[in-house]
């Protein structure tokens, strides 16, 4: 263990180490909803597996129906060195005028999403930060 | 008649999602009031991009970092992620410089620019941030807003090295 580099002590596992191939992103998958049925954010994502690979697939609250971001590739994180269960994901949508970075964590059921928004164009709008509750659709 | 502003703005471009869905990319109408005007032709992912007042802020600054400035100390005494972070204001650039729980002492993470971010298109005062630091064998992605004088740090971490550890997440939260 001691030839694990590290940034600080979460780095190193805190037992036998034990090599985890890849972070399991069940826990994350499905459709989940925005716990706020008027938000002026995201309304709904649509998180899936398909091929091995992680895919987010967000809407936007628009009038008069949701704008569909598509679906991009999402990176799954667990919540620590010694698990492989999923419980976080990043991702990132490149819309041209606008960047927007998805940072999303699971907390007791419900998705956690931070979004963080760059403006490229010349409205003169703010970088804005946003910060969103999602609970999971049943089937 | 739509301006020349107006009409770069609302140009169509490109989008790297599969398949954004172009309806949503509403454009100005000619009979329309100017503001009006002007913020439906705004390009939008959704209503919370769209300026209350218009096309954005009418004297656009630079989004403003100093509530966020300052040493943030961790609530935790005894975490093993950051322990403290040196948040600095240069040239309206906000700098981060981060101290991981260490043996002995802190491990120093050096200084690394950051984006800063506020709380809506027409805000000017930053209340979040991100920044990204490479330590070759390992990436590690911050993502921090503050909430009620309270710093919430979440840190996105990704091994390179061939070690076998998993990507992880981790949060903590500071105090000036």
């Amino acid at each position: 263990m001691s030839e694990l580099r590290f940034t600080r002590a979460e780095d190193l596992p805190k037992g036998v180490h034990k090599r985890i191939a890849k972070v399991n992103p069940a826990p994350l998958v499905g459709t989940w909803l925005n716990t706020d049925r008027a938000t002026p954010g995201i309304v709904k994502l649509i998180l899936s597996v398909r091929d091995g690979a992680f895919g987010v697939r967000a809407f936007g609250a628009c009038t008069p129906s949701p704008c569909d971001w598509g679906e991009v590739d999402g990176l799954v994180y667990s919540g620590g060195v010694d698990s492989d269960e999923g419980m976080a994901f990043t991702a990132s949508y490149r819309f041209g005028f606008l960047e927007t970075i998805l940072a999303v964590y699971l907390k007791s059921g419900i998705l956690v999403l931070d979004s963080f928004n760059a403006f490229n164009d010349d409205s003169g709008r703010s970088d804005y930060f946003s910060r969103e509750f999602f609970y999971q659709q049943e089937l | 008649m739509m301006t020349a502003v107006e009409a770069t703005i609302s140009h169509e471009s490109s989008f790297t999602s599969r398949n954004f869905n172009s309806s949503c990319k509403h454009l100005v109408g000619s009979r329309r009031r100017k503001s009006k005007a002007r913020r439906e032709a705004l390009k939008y992912t959704r209503a919370r991009d769209r300026s209350a007042s218009g096309a954005g802020r009418t004297r656009p600054e630079p989004v403003e970092p100093s509530q966020l400035v300052g040493n943030w100390v961790n609530t935790d005494k005894a975490t093993r992620g950051i322990v403290r972070l040196v948040l600095t204001d240069v040239n309206g650039t906000l700098m981060v410089r981060a101290f991981g729980a260490c043996d002995l002492e802190p491990c120093d993470w050096g200084e690394v620019k950051t984006s800063i971010y506020s709380l809506g298109v027409d805000s000017e005062r930053a209340v979040g941030f991100k920044a990204s630091y490479d330590f070759q064998f390992m990436e590690t992605m911050l993502a921090a807003y503050l909430n009620k004088r309270i710093l919430v740090v979440d840190s996105y971490n990704t091994f390179k090295d061939k070690s076998g550890r998993p990507r992880y997440f981790l949060r903590d939260h500071f105090h000036q």
